[in-house]
């Protein structure tokens, strides 16, 4: 509520009052009868509250001040149509100290009004003038909104409209003119119709709409003004949830040393915008294996992307595109993708990259060298347990060397995954280097065996190059 | 008769059979993380990459401010706003001149320890003769309108320009231009038909280009193996070890990796992640 005060400029003593002082304040309303840092005026027998519009109400806060060394007990009241304490006073007022209290104004004629206020016995003449303006209402009521009336348009979803009638009357006995209907603030619009200015007789009414169109899930407030009054108007926008968001990889097999990647399919068109992350973490199934390092996405941030949703999407976007790659690393444990979207709890999707057998067959090679032969493997194992190999050597007609594989036991592999894998997972390049006493163009071929906790693989005789 | 003796000289089998060890095999370890080569990262950095097909790591940077670069596998070039660097395969450098500005073009001999550079803004030839550069007294274009695209150093005796010949209805046909690299040999050119730049020349004869599906590898004996790949709509091609070739995405920071070994073809994206 406004508080409003007016200071007449004739100011009489108050000497009934002893050490009391009663002063009119002004300045910004703060709430039902409270202002910040007020100006004080002292009163003198007669105090104008103004004109007021009938059916609004004007509130004038007083302060009763204690200039002297003792507490005085204070006594009010107020006699006369249109007047009204709002909120009384303690009922004494401590040395050197106030007490506050308020009286509203509100004409329900067209007249003149005058009231008595006594303060400890002394009085002081309230004078108000009702105006003839025409009434706001809303549509359906016959009551008039006060000044400064707060009009709820209740919660609407975001692009959808809620209309609000309001009509214009005039209780007076002259014609009133309404020369401005003003609505303003994001969300709230006057409905096109309303003729301006408006004559309105004894009588008669003039209709009006107001629309609340919000386009966002927020609180909204906005003004009424017609002509020098003022209502507040509020909304609640509401958004529609995110429709379902699936995580989905372009291949569901779970395996070391792929690139797949991620989209976000919608369950329906959206009908808001939001946003997200997607996450990603890694628990190996190796045992004292903390991680693996290439386990993760192959643009943006290593193991966390944006996620955004766009109004009308059918998917989402992640990381500003419509899908986002990630390697699946060379150690077996379980991929886990968190979705995280707005107002929506989290969800997850694994991928599990299960231990395998160890791959001989795609970067493979032998080759003879001076006095000995060289053999290279360039694979992985996402087990880190490789522990057994062997080789058979064959001449050049494919029969094996008399002498019988050769068989290995070490902890080479160990070694190297313990220092290793925690920059590179579980790949590695081996070489092997044999000394041969004799001709090496007569080794024709060669097969390795290799052997994890998964089992062992058995590469194809692979020929020996120079 | 030929016989092997049982006993291989690795690290890895070291602790089995010690004394078969030979002197030195120490210094190299039997098993190691396996390296692809360098790549050009989205700040213009040198990077090594580790990894298999579908598994990449990039380490360390070794060289800020590339402007080209290029690795045969024991071999590295690269070019900086201001010089010309050879490198080897673990990053050190062995030897740098000053070169102008702006990027270049680089083939490696098949043996991949002598290479050439094309120095594009001032139309020049430097060879790496395995330990310094040397100029190289050829005129890589016969006139303004050609663009030397890619180059390639078959023998130690010949280079192989790439270049497109402009004509007054545009961008011309692609050619491939034999130049001697001493006082003998006759210059000789031929067309090179249905190829389209970027293209990349690898010292085992393959030409690497691409086409509406994806990249092409054309063999030697005019075999073509096609890639399927979503390629960029602007893109160059460096080599990156003797079978790996990179693909940089001049418009983004994107990264991908061509593997063109005969049976194990394959298109990939390399990291380009950077930590959160």
């Amino acid at each position: 509520m406004i508080i409003r005060a007016l200071l007449f400029a004739s100011i009489l003593p108050l000497s009934a009052l002893a050490q009391l002082q009663v002063y009119v304040a002004s300045g910004t309303a703060a709430g039902t009868c409270s202002l910040v840092n007020p100006t004080l005026t002292l009163v003198g027998s007669t105090l104008s509250v103004g004109t007021v519009a009938i059916g609004d109400t004007v509130e004038t806060q007083f302060r009763v001040q204690n200039t002297g060394s003792t507490s005085v007990p204070l006594q009010v009241s107020l006699s006369g149509d249109g007047f009204a304490i709002d909120a009384p006073p303690a009922p004494n007022v401590p040395p050197n100290a106030e007490s506050a209290f308020c009286v509203d104004f509100t004409p329900t004629v067209l007249a003149s009004y005058s009231a008595i206020l006594d303060v400890n016995g002394n009085n002081i003449t309230l004078l108000g003038q009702a105006a003839a303006v025409a009434t706001v209402t809303l549509s359906g009521s016959t009551t008039p909104l006060p000044y400064g009336a707060t009009v709820g348009f209740g919660s609407v979803a975001v692009g959808a409209s809620q209309t609000q009638g309001f009509v214009l009357s005039n209780s007076a006995n002259t014609s009133v003119t309404v020369t401005s209907v003003k609505v303003s603030g994001s969300g709230f619009a006057l409905v096109a119709g309303l003729s301006l200015p408006a004559d309105i007789g004894h009588g008669q009414s003039v209709p009006f709409q107001v629309n609340f169109t919000p386009q966002s899930g927020t609180p909204y407030q906005g003004t009424l003004t017609v002509d020098s009054r003022s209502f507040i108007l509020t909304g609640q926008g509401l958004a529609p949830p995110l429709p379902a968001a699936t995580i989905v990889f372009a291949s569901s097999v779970g395996a070391s040393k792929q690139q797949n990647s991620i989209t976000i399919p919608l369950a329906s068109a959206s009908q808001v915008s939001g946003t997200g992350t997607l996450s990603m973490a890694f628990q190996p199934s190796v045992a004292g294996v903390a991680d693996d390092p290439a386990i993760q996405f192959l643009t943006g941030p290593l193991r966390k992307a944006t996620v955004s949703i766009a109004i009308g999407a059918t998917s989402a976007t992640i990381g500003g595109q419509p899908n986002i790659a990630f390697q699946t690393g060379t150690t077996a444990g379980t991929i886990t993708l968190t979705l995280t979207l707005e107002n929506n709890p989290p969800q997850q999707t694994t991928l599990t990259i299960p231990p395998a057998l160890i791959n001989l067959t795609d970067e493979v090679t032998a080759v003879r060298i001076p006095g000995a032969l060289n053999v290279a493997f360039s694979t992985f194992d996402n087990t880190h347990s490789a522990s057994q190999l062997a080789f058979t050597f064959y001449d050049l007609k494919r029969k094996p060397l008399s002498q019988g594989p050769i068989n290995v036991e070490t902890n080479a592999f160990q070694l190297y995954f313990e220092n290793n894998a925690t920059q590179y997972g579980g790949m590695f390049q081996m070489l092997a280097t044999f000394l041969v006493t004799g001709d090496t163009t007569q080794i024709g071929f060669v097969t390795a065996q290799i052997t994890n906790s998964a089992g062992t693989t058995t590469a194809q005789q692979i020929p020996f190059g120079n | 008769m030929t016989s092997l003796t049982t006993k291989p000289w690795t690290t890895a089998l070291l602790f089995v059979l010690p004394v078969l060890v030979l002197p030195g095999a120490w210094a190299q370890p039997a098993i190691t993380p396996p390296k692809l080569g360098f790549v050009e990262d989205s700040s213009r950095a040198l990077r090594p990459v580790f990894g298999l097909a579908g598994n990449f790591v990039l380490g360390p940077s070794v060289a800020p401010k590339i402007v080209s670069q290029a690795f045969s596998g024991s071999l590295g070039l690269l070019k900086t706003d201001s010089s010309l660097a050879a490198f080897d395969s673990r990053g050190k450098l062995l030897a740098s001149i000053d070169a102008a500005p702006g990027p270049a073009l680089f083939a490696f001999s098949p043996g991949g320890v002598t290479a050439l550079a094309y120095i594009i803004s001032d139309n020049s030839l430097v060879e790496w003769r395995g330990n310094s550069f040397a100029p190289v007294a050829v005129n890589c274009q016969e006139s303004s309108a050609d663009t030397v695209l890619a180059l390639a150093f078959p023998t130690p005796f010949e280079a192989s320009l790439f270049v497109q010949r402009r004509t007054v209805q545009g961008a011309g046909a692609l050619w491939e231009v034999h130049l001697p690299l001493s006082a003998f040999g006759t210059v000789s050119q031929n067309a090179l038909v249905g190829v389209r730049a970027p293209l990349l020349a690898l010292p085992s004869g393959d030409l690497v280009y691409w086409d509406a599906d994806g990249i092409v590898v054309r063999k030697p004996d005019a075999s073509e193996v096609h890639i399927a790949a979503s390629l960029p709509a602007s893109f160059s091609l460096q080599q990156m070890k003797l079978d790996w070739v990179q693909l940089t995405d001049l418009n983004g920071s994107a990264r991908f990796a061509i593997h063109t070994a005969l049976g194990r073809e394959g298109f990939y994206q390399l990291p380009s992640s950077n930590p959160e």
